[in-house]
């Protein structure tokens, strides 16, 4: 039996594993195009910063990769070759496979305005991008960030901390308003305005502007014109599909896999940021762009491959984040609706957070620690725990284990109520009970 | 205090000083490390009540491997790798200084009591 994962990153790696917990003799062979392997992208945000060195991103020691037992191509895959299942390497060199799993996770929405392509434009995808923005911060004294989410933000503090003044562009009149709240978003943005961010609300960039192929600023929709020597994009990912696109695999925005991870061909699977999983309980497919998940699905499509009929159970969607130097837990659904920052998708979102049941929302604390919780009939449905996070770990349980709140809801909802108090004695009983 | 820790552990040495050339100075002074270079003096026995008093353990859910929490290790215990297993750091030579807990960007870890003698404690 081979087994070939296209991709390097977290969902490949769990893969293997899960091959291996079940399968010992099998070949199992990686294929990627990143130079540098398995390594923690959502990590190089604290690489920018200065918090991490780049060597001590990479997780996995040798003696891990040897007891794992596989091959490695650093190579890209031209083509899939369904009917004689086999890929095309580097447009040349076959390499057959009896089951396949497509990893290739996602990239940045490209920047689409002329002038995009100058020296200086920037996007975080990968440890390269990540060097390259540090070898610029090292002349440049001012930058440019445009986009909603986590990675812009990430963007923003990476080129803060290395003494470059940064102005951040939204569209909007918020930052990430499909996810936080207003008084949310206020938060960070008066964070970053603390820090010397300037912000430019409703502000949309028409040309990037250059001077000897260089990035010299960019003009707005309302005429006005930014200087910049960096510009850095985060407006949303793209997840990879042309790969699937080519060998026509089912597809809508990601590569349309079931619960088994399985895409409409039995032995090609799916999982992580390319992949959109068909969810049972919801009936519908949904794109997560989350490290967790892809850990799950990974893992997941490892056991399936390897014979184990196993099918993902998706968890309500959690992220933890740092916002503005706030450590953020995302959980269940919390924001609704479009941002106008991003494209589709972002790295660090899941579309199970915009899609609101009827639910009110009881809200607690003020500025560094807050909680909000979304409060449906009988359960909790989401929260958005900023600061101070020992409520964390109880609210991502009451939620996924849809527990009946039923005893406190009607506290929960008076105004005023004092939401951490409540939550933490719910809890508490809960425990000891 | 630089050169108590580069007699104790070599890789901590080298810790140090990446830290001085990327983070300058003023993590050196950081109340929190030199209280844990302090825990490297105690003795063994005051070393195994800490260890037995509290341990640190994760919630890998929220782990992204960024690895901030080996790198700040002062005794290089792959902290990391405890948190991909989903296992607490049962490592002998832990000493619950905290830095790991600290420095961790999205509250990965936190300290739990091992009440060895006493049940129904968490």
């Amino acid at each position: 039996m081979r087994y070939v994962i296209v991709g390097t990153g977290v969902a490949g790696i769990a893969a293997i594993e899960a091959i291996r917990s079940l399968d010992k003799k099998g070949e199992v062979i990686m294929v990627g195009d990143d130079p540098h392997g398995f390594y923690s992208r959502p990590g190089l945000a604290y690489y920018l910063t200065g918090e991490m060195h780049d060597k001590g991103l990479f997780p996995k020691t040798r003696d891990d990769y040897a007891r794992l037992d596989f091959k490695y191509h650093k190579a890209s895959v031209s083509k899939i070759n369904r009917f004689e299942k086999s890929l095309l390497l580097d447009g040349k060199t076959p390499l057959p496979y009896d089951k396949l799993l497509i990893a290739t996770g996602a990239i940045a929405a490209p920047l689409t305005v002329p002038g995009a392509n100058l020296k200086g434009v920037v996007k975080l995808d990968h440890l390269e991008d990540a060097r390259h923005i540090l070898s610029l911060a090292k002349r440049g004294r001012t930058a440019i960030v445009v986009g909603g989410g986590i990675t812009a933000l990430e963007l923003t503090e990476g080129l803060l901390a290395r003494g470059v003044t940064v102005q951040y562009l939204l569209r909007g009149d918020r930052y990430w308003s499909n996810v936080l709240d207003e008084h949310e978003s206020r938060i960070v943005e008066a964070r970053l305005q603390e820090e010397g961010v300037t912000l430019h609300f409703h502000s949309e960039i028409t040309e990037v502007l250059g001077k000897n192929g260089k990035v010299s600023g960019v003009r707005l929709l309302n005429g006005q014109s930014l200087k910049c020597d960096i510009l850095a994009y985060a407006i949303g990912i793209k997840p990879r599909v042309e790969l699937a696109r080519e060998a026509e695999l089912a597809l809508d925005r990601g590569m349309l896999v079931n619960e088994f991870m399985q895409t409409n061909d039995s032995d090609i699977y799916a999982a992580g940021d390319v992949a959109q999983v068909y969810d049972p309980a919801s009936g519908r497919s949904v794109l997560d762009s989350l490290w967790s998940p892809a850990r799950e699905q990974g893992f997941t499509a490892g056991l399936n491959m390897a014979g184990q009929k196993k099918p993902y159970i998706k968890s309500p969607p959690f992220n933890v984040t740092r916002l503005a130097g706030l450590t953020t837990t995302i959980i269940g659904a919390v924001g609704h609706g479009l941002d106008e920052d991003i494209v589709g998708i972002a790295r660090g979102d899941s579309e199970t957070w915009r899609q609101l049941p009827d639910a009110s929302v009881a809200q607690s604390g003020f500025d560094v620690n807050r909680i909000r919780l979304l409060v449906g009939e009988k359960n909790l449905i989401g929260a958005v725990v900023m600061g101070d996070q020992t409520l964390s770990m109880p609210l991502q349980k009451i939620i996924s284990g849809k527990m009946d709140i039923s005893s406190v809801r009607d506290k929960l909802l008076t105004q005023n109520a004092k939401i951490a108090d409540l939550v933490m004695e719910y809890w508490s009983n809960y425990v000891a009970a | 205090m630089i050169r108590m820790t580069f007699v104790t552990t070599s890789r901590c040495f080298f810790g140090s000083i990446i830290r001085v050339t990327f983070l300058g100075v003023k993590r050196l002074i950081d109340w929190r490390r030199n209280l844990s270079f302090l825990n490297i003096f105690k003795s063994d026995a005051a070393r195994r009540t800490a260890s037995f008093a509290g341990h640190v353990v994760p919630d890998s859910s929220r782990c992204v491997q960024c690895g901030i929490c080996t790198y700040n290790c002062p005794i290089g215990i792959d902290v990391r790798a405890h948190v991909w297993r989903g296992e607490a750091i049962n490592n002998n030579e832990c000493l619950t200084c905290g830095e790991c807990v600290a420095r961790c960007p999205r509250g990965v870890l936190r300290f739990e009591r091992t009440d060895l003698f006493t049940t129904g404690a968490k």
